[in-house]
Formats: C-alpha cells, sequence, structure tokens
C-alpha cells in the first residue's frame, strides 16, 4: 500500500508540477544604462527619485551610482521647478517647505485631459542632465498625481482547522475604486514596519482587478477590490516555510496598508515587472523588457535610459492583532 | 500574384485536357473491398490487372472504381498484412466486384489496417505524407503505457513539439495552431488532454492516422502547416465485440456491436482517467476534495442503406476537470459530431456529403463564500457542410470536386461575478461571427507510366459578419507597443452584414517521377490561407487561449510550401526510404507586443503584431518493414523563423519551437508468438530561449533586462530520453474468443532530467529590506524522471 502511495504521489507531481534545478550559469553583461526609478508622492515628507546604473542579473551588489546630475522636477499647471539636490546611494531629494507645498493631487474629470491633446499624465515633469560614460545625456518624463480612495478597513480572520496549531491569521484589505476608468493602484503592505518585499507580494490593481479590464467602463458606482486584491496583503510564504507551518500573520503583529495611485504607464511598468519575476513553468512568456516612459531628449541618450517616473496619492490604515480574530465562517 | 495566375492557368487547361481522353468501349469494374472478419473498409487497398498493369487504391470507403476496354482481365488486389486476391473477369459491361480480404496472419491480436499498398512510399503521387497504423502505435512505448495518436507521430520526420506535457505538435517549422486537426471530419480546437500529456484520440476509436505536411491536396484547406486526419473506426457489423484497457492513469472500453446485422452497427469507446479517485485517500484532507480528471467518449454509427448510400454518424465528447470542489473548478472539452452519406451514382460517380459542428469550450469558476465569486466561460463552435463529388474519369483520371461552408461563432470571453456581496455587472466580450466557403477542384492524372500528376485549385473566401462593433486602431509610433482605438472609430453591424471579406486563390500542385519499379522522385507546391488564428504567446499553448477570426485589423495568414523528395523502397519493400527538402514562407503571422493582454480584453487586436516567417529543413526517413526486427530512424534538419518589427530589433529570430536536429530511433523486435519488445530513442536539440543581460532595481526587485532586446537568442541543452516496452500476449486457446495482453514500460529509462526550458527568477526567500531578492537560473524540466508502468488489455 505504501509504495501504492509513493507510485501515485509520484505520478502526480510529475505530471503536474514537473522539476526545478537552480542551475549556475554564466551571462555575460550587457552595456551599462541609467536607471530612473522615480517614485514621488503627495505626502508632506521627503521626496526621493533614484538614479543608478544596470548591473549584472546575478550581481547582489548596488549598482553603481549616477551621482552627478540636474534633476527637476516642473510643475507644468504653475510653472513651478523643483529642485531635487542630491543626498546618497544614487537618490535625488526634495522636501516640500510647507504643507501647502506638497505635490498636487489631478482633480477628475476636471482636468482630465486639460489641454485637449490626448494626455492627461503632465501636471508634473521630469528633467535630468548627466555626464554619463563622457557623454551629455538628457531626458524627460511626466506624471499625474492621481486620486486614490480611502481604505475602509482591514480585516482579520482566523482560518478553521483541525488542531489550532494548524489555524493561520488572514488579513483582507476593503477599500472601493472609484466609478470610471483606468484607475491604478500599487497597493503596499508593512507587516511590523517591513515592507512585504517580494516579488509575488507585489500587489496591483486595474479599478478593481489585478490585471488590466474594462471593469472601469461598466462600473457606474464606488466598487470594492475583487477577493485577490482584498486578500492579496498576506505575506507569502516560502517553500520551506510552508513545509514548517510558518504562521502569515500572528497575534501582536501590526500590519498597515497603503495604497497609491499610480499612473497607467506605471501600472504596465509594475504588471510586467511582476511578470518577468515570476515567468516559469510550462505556460511562461517569453523573457521581454518591461516598458519605460522615460524619454531622451538628445541623441546621444538614446538606449541609454530605462525606469520609471510615476507620482502617487496615498492613503492607509493600520491594525494591531491585539486577540484572535474571528474565525472565517 | 501573377505566378498563381500562370499556375491557375496551367492547371485549368490540364484539367480540360483531361475530358478529352475519353475512350469508347470502356467498362468499369468497381465495388468495396473489406476485411473479412470485421468488415471494416479498407482504405488504401490496391486492385489491379496483371494483363494492362492498370490499377487503383480504394479510397477513404473503401470503394474503387477501375476503367478498363473490354476484355478478360485477372482483377488481384492486395493489402499489407492480408492474403492477395485474385479472380478472373470477363468485363463486358459494366461489373461490380466486392472483395473480402482475410487478414495473413490470423493469430495476430490486432487487425492490421494499415491503409498503405507496399510500395506506396514509392508509387504515390502524394508525398510529405505520413500515415500511422493503431498496430504501429500499438508497439511504441508510450508514457504510462498509453498509445497515444500525437505521441506517436511526433516520432516522424518534420514532427515535433515544444516539449513534453506541451499540447499540440509543430510540422515542418508550422506553430500548433497551424495545424488542422481532423476526428472524421471535424476539426478538433484543442487536441489534448490534461495540457498536453495525452491526446484526445482514444485508440481503441481510431482506424487511420494521416499526417499531410506538404503538397496538400485541394480538398484540404484552412490551415497553412498541415492537416492531421483522424478516421474512426467502422465498427464490427458480424458480431458484438469488446475492447479494453486497465493502465495506471485511465482506463479504456469499447464496444462494437451489430444493430441490423451486417448492415447497421455502433461502436462506442470510452476512457477516464482516476488518479484522482486513486489518489484520495492518501491526500490531506484540504486537497482530498480536489479533482483532475478527463475522460472521453467516442460513438460511430454505420449503416449500409442500399448497395449505393451508406450512411455514418460519429461523434466525440470529451472533458477534462480541474478543481479543488470548493472554491476552484474549471473544465475544458471538445465536442464533435459528423454525419457522412455516401453516395454512388454510379460505378463511376461518388458523392460524398459530410455535415458537422465542433465545440470547444472552457470555464472558470471561482467561489470564496457567498459573498464572492467569478465564472469565466469561452466557446469557439462551427457548422459546416462539404459535399464532395469523386469521378472515376478513365484509367488515367480521378477528379475531386467540392464545396465546403463553415459557419463560425465565437465567444471569446463572458464573466459575471459578485465581489463582497456586490453583483457586478457582467462583463463580455462580443462573439465574433465568420463564414468560410470553398470550391476547390483537383484530379489525379497518370501521363504515362512514369509521370502522375495531383493539381487542384482551391478558391476560398472568408467574411467576418455582424452583429459586431469593430474599431480602427492607431498606427503605432514606437513598434511592439500597444495601439489604441482610433477615437469615434467605433461602427456597429448588424446580424449577417459582412465586416470584411478576404478571397483567396489556393493551387496544388504535386508530381511524381518514377524512376524505376523500386523508386521515384516527386514534387510539390502547396498555397493555404488560414481565416482563424490562435492566440497563444505562453511557450506551450493553454486550454484558456482563445482562436480569433480573421477581423478587419487581423488579415488571414498565407503560406506557400515548396517541397522534393527522393522516395526509394529495397528488399521487396522490406525496406523505405525517403528524403524531402522543403522551403516554406509564411505571410501575416500573428506575434504580440511586450506584455500583451490575450485574454478577456476588448481592444485584443492593439496587442498583436503582425509577423513574417520562412521555414525550411530537410528530412529522412528509413524504415524496416517487414521481418521480426521492424523499426525506422528518423532525422530532421530544420530551421524555423519569422521577422516582427520592434522584436528583435526587428531581424529574424528563431521561433519557439525551432529545433535544428530531431532524430528518432524507434525499434520493434518480435521474439516469439507470445513476447515482443520495443525501444524507442530520441535526441532533439535544445529550443530556443532568451537570457537577460542586465537587472534594473527599481523600488527594491531586481527585473531582468536584456539590454541588446533579442529574443530567443539561446539555446536549452540538448534533450534526448529513451523508453522501452514490452509486450506480453496471453496463451491463445482454441475456440475462445477472449484475448489479452499485458505491456510492461520504462519512459524515460535513465531518469535524464530533460529541460523544457530555463528561465531566470528571484529566489523564494524574503529579500533585505530594500534589496531586491537574490536572482537564480532555474532549469525547469517536465517528466524528470523514469517513469515504469503496467497496462492489462483484453479483447473479446
Amino acid at each position: 500500500m505504501r509504495n501504492n502511495k509513493l507510485y501515485i504521489v509520484t505520478i502526480l507531481s510529475l505530471l503536474l508540477f514537473g522539476c526545478e534545478d537552480v542551475i549556475t550559469i554564466d551571462l555575460p553583461q550587457g552595456k551599462t544604462q541609467i536607471v530612473v526609478d522615480g517614485f514621488i508622492n503627495n505626502k508632506f515628507e521627503k521626496q526621493r527619485i533614484r538614479l543608478i546604473n544596470t548591473n549584472g542579473y546575478f550581481d547582489p551588489n548596488t549598482p553603481p551610482l549616477v551621482e552627478n546630475a540636474n534633476v527637476r522636477v516642473i510643475d507644468l499647471v504653475n510653472n513651478k521647478t523643483i529642485t531635487f539636490t542630491y543626498e546618497s546611494d544614487g537618490y535625488y531629494t526634495w522636501t516640500p517647505p510647507t504643507e501647502a507645498d506638497t505635490l498636487i493631487v489631478r482633480q477628475r474629470p476636471a482636468d482630465f485631459d486639460r489641454d485637449g491633446d490626448g494626455r492627461y499624465d503632465n501636471y508634473y515633469k521630469l528633467e535630468v542632465d548627466v555626464n554619463f560614460q563622457e557623454q551629455d545625456l538628457a531626458f524627460e518624463a511626466y506624471t499625474s498625481l492621481e486620486r486614490v480612495p480611502p481604505i475602509d478597513s482591514l480585516i482579520f480572520k482566523t482560518s478553521r482547522e483541525e488542531k489550532e496549531e494548524d489555524e493561520k491569521i488572514t488579513a483582507e484589505l476593503w477599500a472601493k475604486d472609484y466609478a470610471g476608468p483606468n484607475d491604478c493602484y500599487w497597493i503596499k503592505t508593512f507587516r511590523n514596519g517591513d515592507f512585504l518585499n517580494k516579488s509575488n507580494e507585489l500587489l496591483i490593481a486595474f479599478d478593481i482587478t489585478p490585471g488590466r479590464s474594462d471593469f472601469g467602463d461598466i462600473l457606474t458606482e464606488d466598487t470594492y477590490f475583487i477577493p485577490p486584491i482584498r486578500g492579496g496583503i498576506n505575506p507569502s510564504r516560502s517553500e520551506e516555510e510552508i513545509e514548517n507551518n510558518a504562521p502569515l500573520y500572528q497575534i501582536g503583529d501590526s500590519v498597515y496598508c497603503e495604497i497609491h495611485s499610480i499612473t497607467e504607464n506605471a501600472f504596465d511598468f509594475l504588471s510586467q515587472s511582476r511578470t518577468q519575476m515570476s515567468n516559469g513553468g510550462l505556460f511562461a512568456r517569453p523573457l521581454a523588457n518591461v516598458p519605460t516612459n522615460i524619454i531622451p531628449t538628445n541623441d546621444q541618450s538614446e538606449g541609454l535610459i530605462i525606469g520609471i517616473f510615476c507620482g502617487s496619492a496615498i492613503s492607509y490604515k493600520g491594525h494591531r492583532i491585539t486577540t484572535k480574530p474571528p474565525y472565517e465562517d | 500574384m501573377s505566378k498563381f495566375r500562370q499556375i491557375t492557368f496551367i492547371l485549368f487547361s490540364l484539367l480540360c485536357a483531361t475530358s478529352l481522353y475519353g475512350q469508347s468501349k470502356n467498362y468499369t469494374l468497381s465495388g468495396y473491398i473489406k476485411d473479412g472478419a470485421t468488415g471494416e473498409s479498407l482504405i488504401g487497398a490496391t486492385v489491379y490487372t496483371a494483363e494492362l498493369k492498370a490499377g487503383v487504391v480504394t479510397n477513404d470507403d473503401g470503394f474503387f472504381s477501375l476503367t478498363l476496354p473490354e476484355g478478360e482481365y485477372t482483377v488481384k488486389s492486395t493489402y499489407v498484412g492480408y492474403n492477395s486476391f485474385s479472380k478472373k473477369i470477363k468485363l463486358n459491361g459494366n461489373k461490380k466486384l466486392n472483395i473480402e480480404l482475410i487478414g495473413a496472419k490470423t493469430e495476430l491480436d490486432e487487425v492490421l489496417i494499415t491503409g498503405e499498398r507496399e510500395d506506396a512510399n514509392v508509387t504515390d503521387v502524394q508525398m510529405s505524407t505520413q500515415k500511422m497504423d493503431i498496430e504501429t502505435m500499438l508497439k511504441i512505448p508510450a508514457l504510462l503505457g498509453e498509445i497515444d495518436v500525437i505521441k506517436s507521430i511526433q516520432l516522424l520526420p518534420g514532427v515535433s513539439s515544444v516539449g513534453e506535457g506541451a499540447t499540440g505538435f509543430n510540422v515542418r517549422g508550422g506553430g500548433i495552431g497551424q495545424n488542422l486537426v481532423l476526428l472524421d471530419e471535424a476539426p478538433v480546437f484543442n487536441s489534448s488532454h490534461l495540457f498536453g500529456f495525452f491526446s484526445v484520440f482514444n485508440p481503441d476509436a481510431v482506424k487511420d492516422v494521416k499526417l499531410i505536411k506538404g503538397g496538400i491536396p485541394a480538398q484540404y484547406g484552412g490551415r497553412i502547416s498541415s492537416i492531421l486526419d483522424v478516421r474512426m473506426k467502422d465498427s464490427n457489423p458480424e458480431k458484438l465485440s469488446v475492447n479494453g484497457g486497465i493502465g495506471v492513469i485511465f482506463s479504456r472500453l469499447s464496444v462494437e456491436a451489430p444493430i441490423i446485422k451486417d448492415k447497421m452497427s455502433i461502436l462506442v469507446a470510452g476512457r477516464r482517467s482516476y488518479i484522482d479517485i486513486l489518489a484520495k485517500p492518501f491526500l490531506e484532507e484540504d486537497l482530498r476534495s480536489s479533482k483532475f480528471n478527463f475522460w472521453d467518449l467516442t460513438a460511430k454509427v454505420n449503416y449500409d442503406l442500399s448497395e449505393k448510400n451508406k450512411i455514418y454518424l460519429s461523434a466525440y465528447w470529451g472533458r477534462d476537470n480541474f478543481g479543488d470542489a470548493e472554491s476552484f473548478d474549471s473544465g475544458w472539452g471538445n465536442i464533435t459530431s459528423t454525419f457522412r452519406w455516401n453516395h454512388l451514382f454510379n460505378d463511376k460517380l461518388v458523392l460524398n456529403t459530410v455535415a458537422y459542428l465542433s465545440n470547444y469550450d472552457y470555464n472558470l469558476n471561482f467561489r470564496q463564500n457567498a459573498t464572492d465569486a467569478f465564472d469565466w466561460k469561452s466557446q469557439i463552435k462551427t457548422y459546416s457542410i462539404k459535399p464532395e463529388f469523386t469521378w472515376y474519369l478513365g484509367k488515367n483520371n480521378t477528379i475531386t470536386m467540392g464545396a465546403q461552408s463553415i459557419y463560425y461563432d465565437f465567444s471569446p470571453g463572458t464573466t459575471s461575478a459578485m465581489s463582497g456581496g456586490q453583483e457586478l455587472p457582467p462583463f463580455e466580450l462580443q462573439n465574433q461571427f465568420a463564414l468560410e466557403n470553398a470550391l476547390y477542384i483537383g484530379n489525379d492524372q497518370k501521363l504515362s507510366d512514369k509521370i502522375t500528376v495531383q493539381y487542384g485549385l482551391r478558391w476560398s473566401s472568408f467574411t467576418y459578419l455582424g452583429p459586431v462593433t469593430t474599431y480602427e486602431y492607431e498606427e503605432a509610433v514606437i513598434p511592439n507597443t500597444r495601439r489604441d482605438p482610433v477615437e469615434n472609430s467605433e461602427r456597429v453591424y448588424g446580424d449577417w452584414e459582412p465586416v470584411e471579406t478576404y478571397f483567396s486563390l489556393e493551387p496544388r500542385l504535386a508530381i511524381k517521377y518514377q524512376l524505376n519499379e523500386k523508386s521515384s522522385i516527386k514534387a510539390s507546391f502547396t498555397h493555404m490561407a488560414q481565416y482563424i488564428h490562435l492566440i497563444s504567446n505562453t511557450s506551450a499553448a493553454s486550454p484558456l487561449d482563445v482562436w480569433s477570426p480573421s477581423t478587419n485589423n487581423i488579415v488571414p495568414q498565407r503560406g506557400e510550401q515548396y517541397a522534393l523528395g527522393y522516395f526509394r523502397n529495397m528488399k521487396d519493400n522490406t525496406f523505405e526510404f525517403s528524403t524531402e527538402v522543403y522551403y516554406k514562407p509564411m505571410r501575416n503571422l500573428i506575434d504580440y507586443i511586450n506584455g500583451a493582454d490575450l485574454l478577456l480584453n476588448p481592444y485584443l487586436e492593439g496587442d498583436l503584431l503582425n509577423s513574417t516567417g520562412r521555414a525550411y529543413g530537410l528530412e529522412v526517413y528509413l524504415r524496416k518493414k517487414k521481418g521480426k526486427y521492424t523499426g525506422w530512424l528518423s532525422y530532421t534538419l530544420a530551421r524555423s523563423e519569422q521577422i516582427t518589427e520592434g522584436i528583435n530589433q526587428s531581424q529574424y529570430y528563431p521561433r519557439r519551437f525551432d529545433q535544428a536536429h530531431n532524430l528518432t530511433l524507434s525499434n520493434f523486435y518480435e521474439l516469439n508468438d507470445r513476447w515482443s519488445f520495443a525501444a524507442n530513442f530520441s535526441l532533439i536539440s535544445g529550443t530556443p530561449t532568451t537570457f537577460p543581460t542586465n537587472q534594473l532595481q527599481i523600488q527594491g526587485y531586481g527585473i531582468p533586462h536584456n539590454v541588446d532586446d533579442v529574443r530567443n537568442n539561446q539555446r536549452i541543452p540538448y534533450y534526448h530520453r529513451l523508453d522501452i516496452s514490452a509486450t506480453l500476449k496471453g496463451k491463445k486457446k482454441p475456440n475462445r474468443r477472449w484475448e489479452h495482453y499485458w505491456i510492461f514500460g520504462v519512459y524515460n529509462t535513465y531518469a535524464r532530467k530533460n529541460p523544457y526550458s530555463i528561465y531566470f527568477l528571484p529566489s523564494d526567500e524574503r529579500p533585505e529590506q530594500g534589496k531586491p531578492a537574490p536572482n537564480e537560473a532555474i532549469q525547469f524540466s517536465v517528466l524528470a524522471n523514469i517513469i515504469p508502468s503496467v497496462s492489462f488489455n483484453f479483447k473479446w
């Protein structure tokens, strides 16, 4: 009987799961490019834009930094230039002097496509010039800060299991996407202050769904995110952690969630990044470069700049689990 | 286009010329050839007269028609595995002759159904065609001992697959969606069970499998790469018989029974996998309710209405089910039904009318609790009618003439959802309708003892029909990026209102030049059009992939193929040798933008790119057909590439299934009446893949990046595998119908971890705050172990 079991389980796993082996491959590193990591927001706090180099795919170290750039963000509505100054570690920073100086969230639908050119991600313009590999490079990018819905609640539940030690505490984020098309969000979760930073914890939403969908066009009222997003704020466990029956959330944990509104460009960037970082198995897609919204403004910059510039409005809610949450049923 | 006009002109001139061949005082000898024991009609059996050295082969219904001058003849009929038949006939008027051939080796368990005359390889004008009989398939060592039509044909030259577990097959550098897979003439949209591990064809119900890789006759159209024509078995009209098998993963049972003796009979064959039931007691409680199974049911009714009318009705239902019973459920499957009426007007003119419907659908259902649910369905329905005349004109011409209409109804996606207790408005992609029509005419003409030509012309049209709302799409400023619909380009079409119509004139030509009795040279040219497209950008096609018609934005795929081959049989047809070269340009292939959104996307057309392909190769095939040791060596040297603006720096890149070398050695040895052995070895070049050159670190993620933006610039390691099997037949007892045999098999004998792909992912461990996870290269093997199996088969 035992052999039977072994045989069946083996066949099942062979047929359904295949076998993955980590192998060593020598990947020759390609030409170096500048990476723009430009996520800014409407908070009254230090704003950071990072410029670094690409590095080898297997290189675990911090890549070479770009430290000599001139970085400006221009408020195209109010004709105001904000200068970001180099701080350290590749970061160029600017802190709003007063709360009134924080970045402005675009109102819908009032200033949707205000100049009729079909673009609405044009509240802010990033301008960078830098001497890189003995060439004068210049590039720019555009963004707006979009509306963000409040988080209604974080709800915790305990799964009902035969043995108490198998019970798991899970969290759900309840928030309603605004009616209207193409609202994009990046939902970040922090457990005890630590960002859930695995690539498979990267949680984004296009209106109410995790991927692009047409629901924005057909929903006429504010609507809750669908379950894969609501339940997407739980930590992902490694195979080893699953084997060791590691908990998801525990009593005593603080859970803090933020919704960042993002532009469609940033959604595509993050969505394709997520795909590229989980692209395995029988149904893998070809490796393809993620998109960028950085535009070279002189010839020598062509092909040397990649990355993303995106503004966000942020809503948030936190909760500390002090007692065992109710059972899910 | 002028090239086609020329060819078309030549073809028509030839066709007109043939009618001048009419001769006086000729009479026709016609009839059917059947297996004397089972009543199964024999396809491709030879009938000839020694006196005139004139002969024909039987058609798909086992019918032949031979026109000869008045006189006395010795008529002979031969067929592989059968005793030959000979009879003196005085032909002084049109005559009927129904022949029943008796199996030469009656002690054999399996009925020999080969559908080939012994030297067909050399004498037929048709090239680039592989037939495989069930008997050969039974011998091939198979995964878990389950005979598989599609896995078997992959052992032949020019046929490959992207890897183990991948659905479908690739023919001469074509995509899997470019093969027309027909089951009794009805198209099968997904030919796999359990992703790609098993095919949907139940071997107990299959009579004959023919793969046409090139030189495709005019009666076939609609796909640009190949035709896989699977014919279901005719049931035994004389007595009840039962066939079955018990295997590791599924069991089969088929019953054949006469309804009206010698006139009407039925075959019903079913299979069901039961690995989930077997596994249930061993699974943890939370997995116990999970289901993963498939089943299929194949049925066929034959009815000989009269000497001149025969009717067949065949049907297939199959389904795969996956789910955990509580919150997730999914399923997919094909349904086909075919009605075929075979009518003889006279001994020279036959009408075959086929009507079919084919349905493929899948569903996905998530149900978390009473307040959250998501249901998703997709479906393709096709309906078709195809009358076809075969006209045996003189002894040198066989004209095939017909028409086909296909109506398509695509439902690419319908969803309904409830979220947090709130009913969401249904989200549906609009249905798409289309009508494909074709008229065709072809002739098999013997020009001289040495030269035979097969030429034909297919005229086809495709109309994308309303009701539908169409869009125009912006020109891409940067190639390989999403194109949005042009504002206010929306157009609404009413019922049956044509949106766009495409026409194609598809000439077909094949020539055989007989060098001598033992060898011949053949050449062919084929032009094909394909109006419906498989939309899939994953390395293996998934059951959730959709098909799209040609629309106002998607143009039909077109392809030509030029092939040249040398054919030779040796030692009284014991050895069969062939080698062919082909060149295959293809246009309007579908490619995909990076990050394309292929499912539930109402603006899918904006994510598709137009691509051009080319494939070329050399195939070698050497087979030993007789004796205790039989087997074959198949080798293919090939290349398949495509070019798409904006991908791979707009240069040609190898397609995902491109394999330079593909070598198969299949060996069968019959030790004695009870034991036989088989061994199969495959050696295949690694498929191409793309490696990153860099990473970009953004927001603490390490994202792979290929700075040169190339595609498929690397190869995964070689694939090789040895499978062996042994068959033990039960002792035959006189006067007992019961027969049985065991198959013991070992798949992947030396447990090679054959790579399916290599991909690059961050490690599973939690990274330090602010730092990306270390990246890893992962080699993925689908069947990475030795897989033994045993199955028990019986026949009564």
